[in-house]
């Protein structure tokens, strides 16, 4: 809602700066977001009249003028034709900037010296009229400055409105609250004209059928009007509020709307067949061509105003074409109503037509207000149109809308507030908001609504009011009284936090994905999407590429890692910590699961001057995953060579935790990595967060006491088996003096024969009850090397 | 023999004294305790003493070894501190250093989890609640009824009509209050998602919803939460302004706008030149919340607040693009 500063003087004696009032609103709740200058800084731009018209002696389509603009008789040449001597016209004197930075000054035009100039309303940016001087009303008084003659230099106050708050569309609303801010009560108004027409029962009729969704219809009937353009000051109120000007009856509808709050309709009255207006719920596949030429399909949920044959309007959203005002009009009917809101809301949506009026009934308007803005209306029309009105006004209002009464107990005030407010103070700012109220008790208030504040159901809306007058600002500052609870920690978001710290350490950064992807990318990857369920999809997303909602990590993690490449950065090692999601059955939500994804490119070390970096490899994401288990204590997980889905490639494996599957990891496969347009290895890794938190009672294992002894051994076996194999074999004999099996060493090539591998192992032996002795250990080393000879046909290597 | 023993070592720790290099050290190491040394040398001649005298002796002469290899450690390491030293003179200890691979937390984990620790302190736990929603949690039950023009606030994504990807974190207060009885003291951190997107919109971004109901808590109270809140998390100088405003789940409804980050009120293009930046939602529990989840409106009070992380950051770390957040690029997030 835009309210002119200068305009609503005319209906409040304000003396508060445009800033301060601004200041004020706000902190009553409505907020202000911008405070506007209406037009240009013209400067010495002034209501001239010209005095005479003289032909220019060197020029035949100039002539050179005498103006008097009020402290002296200026000269000035001027090429438009479309003026007179007397006229009055806005002169631009030497010094004035006109719009488009045109500087005036003194200057001889073919000889003639010319004081300035005589100006067009584009010349002043008012309108696209640049065929002539703008000729300014016989009664302008010479002298005055041209931008507050025209109202140029107004103030607009931007608001924006909170839904609770219709009652603030309008002047009349946001004067009503200056009023309760500042204790100056509104002028009062009075609409007179007079009532020349027949009586207008004798030619309308309005029958209510659906009083639920109209409780209030009223209309007046003005005949004889003529159709033509508005005054300037209609213009320019018009554009205060941001509406466009149509033609003078349309522009009075408009502008008592945003004057009262109350939206009108104008119907060509010789266009109502039957004389008569019919409110009902449309019939099923009822057609109505509304005002913009769009037929509309109407339900039985659909309001209409119709007349003895077909409906001629959407009620309180937009009129019909069949009945429309055009500038043949000569009669006119004026709709003032009250309309459901719900209704109209539904209606609006269905059509997607959301107007000033539509906007206006959804919110709630005044049903008290309907014959004033009729009155309001009528009375313009006649004054800018002329015609004359039907004797009267029919008002169907069937049922009195009854006013809310609430009851306030003057305790909770305090109560809920947390200060102190009298009595006195709480009735003094209620009934300043047009309340009534009534002492019941000691402690106790009634308080009667006015029909505008549809937001004020209960006492703690009446609570609010006392708030926001008192001011949000005079509330002290507390901190609530402890009742000692023990602060519960939520173990998802420590475990959680704990990853992300492990994480931060291990040298990855933390990605945010948005938690929806593309559907393309399943589909043109639809082998690597092995979720069986169904996906779920976004029924309007803002974008195809973000339609569905994921179910893994990996496209988000793969985008980051093109997207940084494209930017030159290498070494891009990211992790996410983000839910997935995931149809189900037998839930009515779908199954959100959180999980963890890993993803890595480049170099496993930072390049330095001590060497060649090395290149990642499947280990590398591996050795994250070990310590990751490390770091959470998890011993009972295992890596499994396997196919996964998001990896398609050889080098992958699946992740068990407990022996569950708990994610996968691997090297990202090449359909994968092109489709993101990358052109570098790429390793991943995906957990559920969930697998992870397994609550493993942590107890010390107490230190060994006693030294450990290493022997390393080389051995030759076949490609065939793998290093797990040999590993379990060796574990599965389960040796009381073997504290670790670690490997040293890898080497396939030329030193052995094709076909063979050669493993480094090293074993540590210590033993919890005493030094061991060569002899002991001898014996136990002995053992494994019997095994790995005996079961991997193992050769020693020297 | 017990002179000469005696005489050696005098002879020993004199020599060693006047030596000067590292070889000659060398040599006079062989030249003393050297397999065909002079101490070895003695030592042979003990097998022809008589066998009483053999212990005593013995004694002496393995003393006088020790002491000269003593001395000889002392000279030895003296020379070697020496040359360590040379060494270390001639190292360029300007090189870089190698580099270890630093990650960082993303700046929303950074304030969310700086938010915990605030609230925490507050006597706040921590409560979730699904990102995918039932129309009821999201809207119904806060009072926002289907055909409101409060709808009009939040631009929903849908998956069907009654499922929604939740517009805010509030539907987890309904979640927490209909599975606890009151107290409650929670807070809600999460993703929301809106269907918005531009410099100051993205359509997911993060919330965190505060909720407190008690028999006895007052506006009052909420002033002084968020106050501490946003003293902690700014700057304890920070002003803060509630102003009246329209949530459909509170009443009184309050926004609260804080003393702008950067020109600390006197007005610059951040905060339109109105001196303040608007931060966060509040407000006092509706009563129809409260019988949503039937709790008696009559015996509980309540307070809420809902902000915005991705805002908080913005201010914080002065970030002028919400999109920043999302793309992931490491030369953004390795400035955490
Ligand atoms: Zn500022």
């Amino acid at each position: 809602m835009r309210i002119s500063y200068k305009f609503l003087q005319e209906y409040i004696d304000c003396s508060l700066s445009p800033q301060a009032l601004a200041e004020k609103l706000i902190m009553a709740g409505l907020e202000v977001n911008a405070i506007e200058k209406t037009g240009p800084d013209l400067d010495n731009c002034l209501v001239g009249q010209i005095l005479e018209i003289n032909p220019h002696p060197n020029a035949d389509r100039l002539t050179v003028c005498k103006v008097d603009v009020g402290t002296e008789i200026v000269t000035i040449v001027c090429g438009a034709n479309n003026m007179k001597a007397k006229d009055k016209v806005p002169v631009a004197l030497v010094g004035c900037r006109l719009p488009g930075d045109f500087l005036i000054k003194k200057s001889k035009i073919r000889g003639e010296t010319s004081q300035g100039m005589m100006c067009s309303e584009k010349e002043l940016n008012l309108s696209e009229e640049a065929s002539g001087l703008m000729i300014l009303p016989a009664d302008a008084p010479i002298g005055n400055a041209i931008t507050s003659y025209l109202g140029l230099d107004d103030i607009i106050l931007d608001l924006e409105l909170t839904p609770n708050r219709g009652d603030c569309f309008s002047v009349r609303g946001i004067i009503r609250e200056i009023s309760a801010l500042t204790g100056e009560k509104p002028k009062e108004v009075h609409y007179d004209f007079s009532e020349e027409g027949e009586k207008i029962k004798d030619i309308l009729s309005i029958q209510i059928d659906s009083p639920d969704l109209c409780p209030r219809y009223a209309a007046k009937v003005i005949s004889g009007v003529s159709i033509g353009p508005s005054p300037l000051w209609l213009v320019q109120r018009l554009r205060s509020f941001g509406l466009r000007s149509v033609n003078n009856v349309v522009d009075v509808t408009n502008f008592v709307m945003m004057e009262w709050g109350q939206p009108l309709h104008a119907f060509d009255y010789d266009l109502i067949q039957g004389k008569k207006i019919i409110v009902r719920r449309a019939e099923e596949k009822e057609k109505l061509i509304t005002l913009d030429d769009l037929e509309r399909i109407l339900t039985s949920e659909n309001l209409v105003i119709a007349d003895s044959q077909r409906p001629i309007a959407l009620a309180g959203v937009m009129g019909g074409a069949n009945t429309e005002v055009s500038e043949n009009t000569g009669n006119i009917l004026l709709e003032s109503a009250f309309f459901d809101p719900s209704s109209i809301r539904r209606t609006a949506n269905i059509f997607g037509l959301h107007s000033e009026a539509s906007h206006r009934f959804e919110r709630g308007i005044d049903p008290e207000g309907t014959i004033q803005s009729l009155n309001r209306a009528a009375q313009l029309i006649l004054q800018l149109a002329g015609g004359k009105a039907a004797q009267g006004i029919i008002d169907v209002y069937p049922t009195t809308i009854p006013h809310r009464l609430i009851s306030l107990e003057i305790v909770k005030v305090k109560k809920v507030l947390g200060v102190d407010v009298t009595e006195e103070k709480i009735i003094n700012i209620l009934q300043g908001l047009n309340f009534i109220v009534q002492k019941i008790d000691e402690n106790k208030i009634q308080v009667q609504v006015p029909l505008f504040r549809w937001d004020v159901e209960r006492d703690v809306d009446l609570i609010e009011e006392i708030a926001r007058i008192y001011g949000y600002h005079n509330i002290p500052v507390n901190l609530p009284r402890n009742s000692l609870s023990p602060n519960k920690k939520t173990k998802l978001r420590d475990f959680e936090t704990k990853i992300k710290i492990v994480f931060s350490g291990f040298g990855f950064s933390e990605a945010i994905n948005y938690s929806f992807i593309s559907e393309k990318v399943l589909d043109d990857l639809a082998d690597l999407d092995g979720a069986p369920l169904e996906r779920i999809r976004l029924k309007n997303p803002l974008t195809e590429d973000q339609n569905i909602m994921r179910t893994s990590l990996m496209p988000g993690l793969c985008k980051n890692i093109a997207y940084n490449l494209n930017r030159q950065v290498a070494n891009i090692h990211l992790f996410e910590v983000g839910r997935c999601f995931f149809s189900s059955q037998t839930t009515n939500l779908p199954v959100e699961k959180m999980k963890l994804g890993v993803i890595m490119q480049g170099s496993s070390a930072p390049q330095s001057w001590r060497g060649k970096a090395v290149p990642l490899s499947i280990f590398d994401i591996k050795g994250v995953v070990d310590a990751l288990m490390e770091t959470l204590c998890i011993t009972d997980y295992a890596i499994l060579p396997n196919k996964t889905k998001w990896l398609g490639s050889h080098q992958s494996c699946t992740i068990t935790v407990k022996g569950r599957l708990a994610g996968f990891l691997g090297k990202v496969g090449k359909k994968i990595i092109k489709y993101f347009d990358i052109n570098q290895d790429i390793y991943a890794l995906e957990l559920d967060v969930d697998a992870l938190k397994i609550s493993e009672n942590k107890h010390v294992s107490p230190l060994p006491k006693y030294p450990s002894v290493v022997r390393d051994l080389a051995i030759i076996i076949s490609e065939d088996f793998s290093y797990q194999e040999l590993e379990k074999s060796i574990r599965e004999m389960d040796l009381k003096i073997l504290r670790k099996v670690f490997l040293f060493d890898v080497y396939k090539g030329e030193q052995i024969a094709s076909g063979k591998k050669s493993f480094g192992l090293s074993f540590t032996y210590q033993s919890l009850k005493k030094t061991l002795t060569d002899k002991e250990v001898n014996n136990v080393h002995g053992k494994i090397i019997e095994l790995l000879k005996k079961k991997f046909q193992a050769s020693l290597r020297e | 023999m017990l002179e000469k023993l005696k005489n050696l070592e005098t002879a020993a720790a004199e020599e060693i004294f006047k030596i000067t290099d590292l070889a000659s050290l060398e040599q006079m190491r062989i030249k003393y305790l050297g397999r065909k040394g002079l101490l070895s040398q003695i030592l042979k001649t003990i097998s022809s003493l008589p066998k009483e005298e053999k212990p005593k002796i013995g004694k002496v002469a393995n003393d006088c070894k020790v002491k000269i290899e003593r001395l000889w450690k002392e000279r030895f390491d003296q020379f070697k501190e020496t040359l360590d030293q040379e060494k270390d003179k001639t190292l360029d200890l300007t090189l870089p250093g190698f580099p270890i691979f630093v990650g960082h937390k993303h700046p929303i984990t950074q304030v969310l989890e700086e938010t915990y620790q605030i609230f925490a302190g507050l006597g706040f736990e921590i409560a979730d609640g699904p990102e995918i929603e039932e129309d009821f949690f999201n809207f119904e039950a806060l009072n926002i009824p289907k055909d409101h023009p409060a709808r009009d606030m939040h631009d929903t994504f849908y998956i069907t009509e009654e499922i929604l990807l939740r517009t805010h974190t509030s539907p987890v207060q309904i979640r927490t209050m209909k599975s606890h009885p009151p107290p409650i003291r929670i807070i809600a951190p999460g993703k929301v998602y809106r269907r918005d997107a531009d410099i100051t919109h993205t359509p997911m971004f993060h919330q965190v919803e505060g909720l407190l109901v008690d028999t006895e808590t007052s506006f009052s109270d909420l002033k002084g939460i968020l106050t501490v809140f946003v003293h902690q998390m700014f700057d304890p100088e920070t002003k803060l302004r509630f102003r009246p405003s329209f949530f459909p789940f509170t009443e009184p409804s309050a926004e609260v706008d804080i003393s702008c980050v950067l020109c600390h009120g006197t007005g610059c293009r951040l905060c339109s030149d109105t001196g303040w930046i608007e931060i966060l939602g509040a407000g006092m529990v509706h009563p129809k919340v409260f019988e949503s989840v039937e709790y008696d409106p009559q015996k509980n009070i309540g307070l809420a607040f809902g902000m915005g992380i991705e805002r908080i950051a913005l201010l914080k770390y002065g970030i002028g693009d919400i999109r920043l957040f999302f793309e992931n690029d490491l030369r953004f997030l390795s400035q955490f």
